[in-house]
């Protein structure tokens, strides 16, 4: 009988538990919100934080390669717009490995390029300040249509960092354009490298939306701009500031 | 005897309020007031798309100068758990991605502060299949909170064991149901990195999972964690959309669009209920706090605090 009862009351226990539960109402609901900005910190994290810290400053001022000058951005073809293009059209092609023949033109954005590269030693932070976001390298392969309102629109951008093309430009119009240092056929396709950001129509290229074909490498821009410094430092190179009149303007 | 003590517990819980806001306008309740009602104070904290902002902006950063950081977002969250107590801590997605700590490690740095913060469950955000979806079965060790989505499918992925579709925490007598949703990856993140994670459509997603939760779990509250993103132009689903069709949600925390929301967004559900709507801006410059009290009763009260009442 004990036992019985015993059971009994566990069971009316269970039920009320789980099966009679009796649920809550909200009554009423408040918020707020905190601006983190206040000097307190939990000083547990903050000691979690600093070994990665230090590690990963050691790594950010890791010298990539030496410079021969500084590398600034400017109105017309310029040093740093030169770098970068051909920096990645370097590592594309080494990235298509059989096929690196197909990659023609690299076209960036200037506004992408945050900062300029100094003489002496170039580090990874330098390629952090230079390209901060996170966009991938993508091959596109642009219609014949396609390709000429690029070229058009170039022309009235007048000089976005751009490697395996030359263009002289008069009134804001292409003169003659030469892709891999033969005149440029209206009627053939053409494999355009560039980033993620402007193949999805960034900076108004949306002339990019629609390609033929479209090849994510799945390779940061910036990451393409480390392997190039390693790979020029790995063969004896140091970096050089040059123009080579790859965008020309007609007076 | 007992309803006798309990409608006293009442009327000092009505004095109390009311004397205080007169007096000192929009005090908040004391546990200790707390503990003599029947209610029940649940507060939420939450985050979205912290973006690897380990340390604090620079003072010279142009928009968000010295705001931030993992550790001073910490000694904020300790403060508000001995002031409350019955705390959850959730985000909502894109933890990953956004400055060179991620590069180095990974996301292991952000996973280990978010454990150590007490952190109870988050969703998956598009950014963190930026390392491909291997790291983040790599990264989920570091990490001792939930991972909940209920509208991507990863049976084919090694994420398959790993993601729950929701996980209910048990606070103070309270049942919370706390579920997840992700935006749609095809044109937004590489195939190659989501592998064979596949979409489902989040409204009918969401609205299945709630009504488990809801009504044959017995939750109190349900609260969608979603990275699909407050609101667009078009008519792309999100948090904004999503809400009206939906039932027995309560509150959804969002991400994806980095919306500063000064105060979450009041909406109607599918039956005419309310729901909210919420979404701190990124980085981690905000963290959210939305209190809920709880009444075995009905009866609507009156409640100030701290907090502005919504």
């Amino acid at each position: 009988m004990y036992f019985r009862l015993r059971y009994l009351i566990l069971f009316s226990a269970f039920i009320s538990v789980f099966a009679c539960r009796h649920k809550l109402v909200v009554s009423s609901v408040s918020e707020t919100h905190y601006s983190i900005d206040q000097n307190a910190v939990d000083s547990s994290l903050y000691k979690s934080i600093a070994p990665y810290k230090q590690s990963l400053e050691k790594e950010m001022s890791q010298v990539l390669i030496q410079s021969e000058g500084a590398f600034t951005k400017g109105d017309g073809e310029n040093s740093l717009g030169n770098f970068a293009a051909d920096a990645i059209l370097f590592e594309t092609k080494k990235w298509l490995g059989k096929d690196s023949a197909m990659a023609d033109v690299v076209i960036l954005n200037k506004g992408g390029l945050r900062n300029s590269l100094p003489k002496g030693n170039i580090t990874v932070n330098h390629m952090f300040e230079l390209m901060p976001f996170e966009n991938e390298v993508v091959l596109l392969k642009l219609s014949a249509e396609q390709f000429s309102v690029m070229i058009h629109k170039m022309a009235e951008k007048g000089a976005v960092p751009m490697a395996g093309i030359r263009m002289l430009v008069n009134n804001n119009t292409p003169a003659e354009t030469y892709v891999h240092g033969e005149p440029y056929n209206p009627t053939k396709p053409y494999y355009v490298i560039t980033s993620d950001y402007l193949a999805n129509g960034g900076d108004s290229y949306s002339f990019f939306s629609n390609p033929l074909e479209r090849k994510a490498t799945g390779i940061k821009v910036r990451d393409m701009f480390i392997n190039y410094c390693k790979d020029l430092n790995a063969a004896g190179k140091t970096l050089k500031p040059y123009l080579d009149g790859r965008f020309q303007t007609s007076k | 005897m007992a309803g006798f003590k309990h409608q006293n517990r009442r009327d000092f819980l009505k004095y109390f309020i009311g004397t205080s806001a007169v007096l000192a306008g929009f005090p908040a309740i004391s546990r200790e007031a707390l503990a003599k009602s029947d209610l029940v104070k649940l507060t939420i904290l939450y985050t979205n798309d912290t973006h690897s902002r380990i340390e604090p902006f620079p003072d010279n950063d142009p928009k968000y100068p010295n705001k931030g950081g993992f550790a001073r977002r910490a000694a904020v969250i300790d403060q508000l758990r001995k002031d409350n107590e019955h705390v959850l801590l959730l985000d909502a997605g894109d933890i990953f991605q956004g400055t060179p700590y991620f590069n180095m490690y990974h996301g292991e740095l952000e996973y280990k502060l978010m454990t150590m913060m007490g952190y109870d469950a988050t969703t998956i955000g598009n950014h963190e299949f930026d390392l491909g979806i291997e790291n983040i079965a790599t990264q989920m060790p570091h990490a001792g909170f939930a991972f909940v989505n209920c509208n991507y499918n990863f049976t084919d992925t090694p994420l398959h064991d790993k993601i729950v579709p929701y996980k209910i925490f048990n606070k103070g007598g309270l049942k919370i149901g706390v579920l997840g949703i992700g935006i749609e990856l095809a044109g937004l993140v590489d195939k190659k990195m989501y592998g064979n994670t596949l979409y489902s459509d989040p409204v009918k997603s969401a609205n299945n999972t709630a009504r488990l939760l809801k009504q044959d779990m017995g939750c109190d509250y349900v609260i969608c964690l979603s990275h699909i993103g407050f609101k667009y132009e078009d008519k792309k689903i999100s948090d904004s959309t999503l809400a009206p069709q939906t039932e027995n949600i309560d509150l959804i925390i969002g991400g994806h669009t980095h919306t500063f929301l000064e105060h979450p967004v009041k909406s109607s559900n599918a039956k005419g209920e309310d729901i909210y709507i919420t979404q701190v801006g990124w980085a981690g410059i905000w963290l959210g706090k939305i209190d809920v009290l709880f009444s075995h009763n009905k009866k609507k009260i009156t409640h100030n605090s701290d907090n502005r009442k919504i």
